[in-house]
């Protein structure tokens, strides 16, 4: 039950890469908070530092309020789930959740104890004897938590336990982890790349990108509010569409303007973000969540100012929803948004595509033209040149 | 929103940590001087392994009496060892018959290695563990029938004799080896080229023998070794003069009791340097036959 | 996907004809038949280099190790060679020295795990340093056995360097006391063998996954415990092969070096069973004993071969 600090931690290599730059972040007793980014982001580091398993650059790691960049892993009273799990092969499943208590000095019916009570909530009691390889995915993976929670350690670190299952397990084991981190109430640090799993499982979720922290919010905040172009881009599946627009004075009102296209900007919408008024007249990035588009003719009563027509180029079926991809028009050469991370999010596409999620009643077709009523309220603004969130 | 800048909380009720636990004083200075103590005992191996081989150069450059008084240098054990050991005739020997050895070798090997690793076919599977437990027969356990065998063929004293036997003894090995080689190479590339109509044979020269080059330059460079540096086998296949390795040259002019310490030191050198010269060049090689030798 | 598979679908491509589906039939045993003919003619060659050159002297020797035989005639005694040899003194003073010799084995085997721990923390020129370690393995036994024989001799480097440092009453001359020069015939043979087993287990470091090591630096362990209950129990599988090829070199490829050293001398002392077998025949002219222990050396390093095999097997539950 702890409180880790991470001051301003940084990790530079030798050769000059910088893996993780000046990351802050405060996670409080109990928390599990998740770790997210893609491939390279830095989060598997920064983990490994928290760990003791890579030294801090510069920064300090303060655990329950005592820095401990100096301490050696053992001495942190950490307990870390690696993704390849690390079970001992030629121990049995006991011994191999017993591994830790034996050197730490804590006694027999001691840990006889520990290990079966863990066995018990894992239901792994029938496997004891066996040795890993005897297992299958999903039983190593609880067999690796099984030893890490026996430590009954300040905090656990969990370094992608869950990306080596198969996808039914995945889902499974996810909603066992987050039951278990509640009943157990132990502090935990999450890493992974599934933004799925970062929103199901995390208090808090933090996203990063080549080493820097882009946003730390609850999740649903992250989804509401994301803080930038990469957080609107990287949450969210199928990811939240990103038009180049431009604000202008319409009759009464701001509008966004696009391909051709006109959307009203709702007054509501305007002063919850007063720093939209500095946008009138300029150029920015819209951002429209594929949830956020329907077909206008399932609506009762469309508002004719939220209604836009978009030829349709692709009609993909899911069964419980339809993805619709429409194209907007030409991409201008001019405006590149060079932010970091902003180039990914906006994909240099010469058609500019925009995907709508559909209930399965829809009848649009491909090829032709479809009414597409906007959630005007679930608007998203940014920076053209910064890739930051326009807001409050 | 990121989390509001924090300030360390001041040491709370928890025990204070020893400073020996917390790694010393200095972690990073701890850690280099680990890493020198390392580099240190490693110079001391180096040293303990190569020390002989500075030693053999330098008394080959002395005359006996230099030798023994551990003072001064000259070339005249060299010129003596020539005297005394033909030298070239028998690096020459040595040569011929390491390298007709190795391609008897390699051709056997290959094709074989081949054909128990991808060509399965009723009772392979028995044979390839038959020719793969002739490596645990001895040399010595063999080497007395195969003697009079030989012998009443007419085969000893000619290179053909002794070519055969290295041949022999370093086909299971080598088998070995390919075999595990070959296992690694897709099946598909084999069923490509059949469907495209070569039979198994060229399939085998012309698809897996040049893709398995690696393997064949660990299989060379590890008879080569094990062939030149060998002795009983010369000494009983090839005792005349004039055909003898250069291996058995030196062991005969050590036992022989004529010669000074310096020039069997000399001797050792230019026998010891062929096999030397192959292993720095080809290096990587024997590791990774070793590798693949004990991997799956 | 099994050839098989690929036989049945080169089958189907082959162009169709009248009565396809029997031309499928025959195509398919046909081209299985093609496959069995050119795995039989490439594994040919070798089968009977094995046969001819090793597998047929084997059961030679079988024959002959029951006969007197001065190498011209052969009479046959019959099974009765077998007792006589093994009641032979001399047989069991060999057996010994070989047993000996094995007792140098766990330090052919521990120095080497040390080294390779040690070039396994990358320290700056480990790759140099790993070069030089395996030097030895290029030099014949023969080069080796010279440059033995100059450091345990009288006036020799060990004695000199014993004086240097002060300790001249050590001085002795090895090769000529029995035991002495066993010791230093292991020695030399620790020697030779640290750069092979040196690498064996430098390749098994390397394929450790780091992550079980990290699992135990996170658990508690400090590095000794690491070494010894993590690091040693995954390195099993190589310290058996190394035992193996350790064994295997102990019994047979001694030879030369014993040769240079000390001729199988003073004695009996260093005359362990392969040079024992070449002694045999070879100087003594009593070849069907000589065959007679080459037979008991076979059987020595079946059983071990064997034994390793069964020791490997249990442990895994899994084959090879």
């Amino acid at each position: 039950m702890s409180r880790i600090v991470l001051d301003g931690i940084t990790k530079q290599y030798p050769d000059g890469t910088t893996a993780v730059r000046s990351l802050q972040l405060d996670v409080g007793d109990g928390e599990l908070l998740v770790l997210v980014g893609p491939s390279g982001c830095g989060k598997t580091t920064a983990l490994r530092m928290i760990a003791g398993l890579e030294e801090v650059t510069s920064g300090t790691i303060l655990i329950d309020g005592r820095p401990v960049n100096d301490v050696e892993p053992r001495h942190r009273d950490i307990a870390m789930v690696f993704q390849s799990y690390a079970l001992y092969p030629h121990l049995s499943v006991f011994d191999n959740i017993a591994f830790s208590l034996k050197y730490r000095k804590v006694a027999k019916p001691e840990i006889r104890r520990r290990v079966e009570e863990a066995a018990r909530i894992l239901e792994l009691e029938e496997h004891l004897q066996r040795k890993p390889r005897q297992l299958s995915g999903g039983q190593r993976q609880r067999v690796a938590m099984g030893r890490a929670i026996v430590r009954q350690p300040r905090a656990f670190l969990m370094d992608e336990p869950l990306s080596n299952l198969d996808a039914k397990l995945r889902v499974q084991m996810r909603a066992e982890i987050a039951r278990l981190q509640r009943a157990l109430g132990v502090t935990t640090i999450y890493v992974t790349h599934d933004q799925t799993e970062a929103m199901t499982l995390g208090t808090r979720v933090a996203v990063l990108n080549r080493g820097v922290l882009q946003q730390v919010a609850p999740p649903q905040e992250l989804y509401r509010r994301p803080a930038n172009l990469f957080v609107a881009g990287f949450i969210g599946s199928p990811s939240m569409n990103l038009l180049e627009a431009r604000l202008e004075r319409g009759d009464g009102g701001a509008d966004a303007v696009f391909g051709g296209h006109r959307l009203r900007v709702p007054a509501q919408v305007m002063s919850e973000r007063p720093a939209l008024d500095g946008y009138l007249g300029r150029d920015l990035i819209l951002g429209i969540r594929p949830e956020n588009l329907e077909d206008a003719s399932l609506l009762h009563d469309p508002d004719p100012e939220s209604v836009i027509e978009l030829p349709v180029e692709l009609r993909e079926e899911l069964g419980s929803e339809v993805h619709v991809h429409c194209a907007v028009g030409e991409r201008s050469g001019g405006a590149q948004v060079e932010t970091a991370g902003a180039a990914e999010a906006a994909e240099a596409l010469r058609k500019v595509l925009l995907v709508a999620t559909m209930d399965p009643r829809t009848t649009v077709k491909e090829g032709e033209a479809a009414k597409i009523a906007v959630n005007l309220a679930a608007l998203h603004f940014f920076d053209p040149d910064t890739g930051e969130r326009i807001g409050s | 929103m990121t989390a509001a800048p924090v300030t360390p909380a001041p040491p709370g009720p928890g025990q204070p940590e020893p400073a020996a636990a917390r790694g010393g004083p200095n972690p990073r200075a701890r850690r280099r001087l680990m890493s020198g103590w390392v580099f240190f005992l490693m110079a001391v191996v180096a040293v303990v392994m190569l020390y002989p081989f500075y030693y053999l150069l330098d008394n080959a450059f002395r005359t006996q009496k230099q030798f023994d008084q551990q003072n001064g240098h000259s070339l005249s054990s060299w010129t003596q060892l020539f005297h005394q050991l033909p030298v070239g005739q028998e690096t020459l020997n040595s040569l011929l018959i390491c390298v007709a050895s190795i391609v008897i070798i390699l051709i056997v090997s290959t094709s074989a290695g081949f054909a128990f690793a991808k060509l399965r076919f009723r009772g392979s599977g028995m044979v390839f563990l038959l020719v793969v437990a002739a490596l645990m027969v001895p040399l010595q356990s063999i080497i007395i029938p195969e003697y009079v065998n030989l012998s009443k063929v007419g085969l000893i004293n000619t290179y053909l004799g002794a070519i055969l036997v290295y041949a022999a003894l370093g086909t299971p090995f080598a088998t070995f080896l390919m075999a595990t080689y070959y296992r690694g190479i897709s099946d598909d590339l084999i069923e490509a080229a059949v469907m495209d109509g070569l039979g198994y044979e060229r399939t085998f020269l012309r698809i897996a023998l040049p893709l398995s080059l690696p393997a064949i330059a660990t299989v060379a460079v590890l008879q080569f070794i094990q062939i030149w540096d060998d002795l009983l086998v010369a000494l009983l296949f090839l005792p005349n003069p004039g055909q003898r390795t250069i291996t058995f040259g030196l062991a005969a002019l050590s036992a022989g009791r004529t010669s000074t310490i310096p020039v069997l030191m000399a001797g050792s050198f230019v026998s010891a340097v062929p096999a030397i010269i192959v292993y720095l060049i080809f290096q990587r090689y024997l590791v990774r036959g070793l590798t693949l030798g004990m991997g799956k | 996907m099994s050839l098989t598979e690929a036989e049945q679908a080169g089958a189907a491509v082959s162009p169709p004809r009248r009565g396809a589906s029997r031309r499928r039939g025959a195509g398919r045993s046909r081209l299985a038949a093609r496959r069995r003919r050119a795995g039989i003619l490439l594994s040919l060659p070798a089968v009977i280099m094995v046969v001819a050159l090793l597998g047929l002297p084997i059961g030679q020797a079988v024959y002959y190790s029951m006969t007197t035989w001065d190498g011209i005639t052969a009479t046959w005694i019959g099974p009765s060679t077998y007792t006589s040899a093994l009641t032979d003194p001399i047989f069991w003073r060999v057996l010994e020295n070989n047993g000996l010799l094995l007792l140098a084995i766990p330090f052919a085997i521990g120095i080497p795990l040390g080294i390779a721990a040690l070039l396994n923390e990358h320290v700056r020129g480990w790759r140099l340093f790993r070069s030089v370690y395996f030097l030895p393995t290029a030099v014949s036994w023969v080069v080796i056995g010279m440059v033995a024989v100059q450091f345990f001799a009288l006036n020799g480097l060990l004695n000199r360097m014993l004086a240097d440092v002060g300790l001249k009453s050590l001085q002795t001359n090895a090769l000529a006391g029995q035991r002495s020069a066993l010791v230093a015939l292991a020695i030399t043979f620790i020697w030779s063998m640290l750069g092979t087993n040196t690498i064996i287990f430098l390749t098994g470091l390397a394929t450790l996954d780091p992550t079980l090591l990290e699992a135990a630096r996170v658990d508690g362990l400090n590095r000794r415990q690491i070494f010894f209950r993590v690091t040693l129990p995954l390195l099993k599988r190589f310290v058996q092969f190394s035992f193996v090829i350790t064994v295997i070199s102990a019994f047979s490829a001694l030879f030369s070096l014993i040769f240079v050293m000390t001729s199988g001398g003073p004695g009996f002392g260093t005359t362990t069973l392969e040079f024992f077998v070449y002694q045999s025949a070879f100087s003594n002219g009593d070849f069907g004993t000589g065959a007679l222990y080459g037979i008991i050396l076979f059987v020595i390093m079946i059983v071990v071969g064997l034994v390793q095999l069964r020791l490997i097997r249990s442990e895994d539950g899994e084959g090879w």
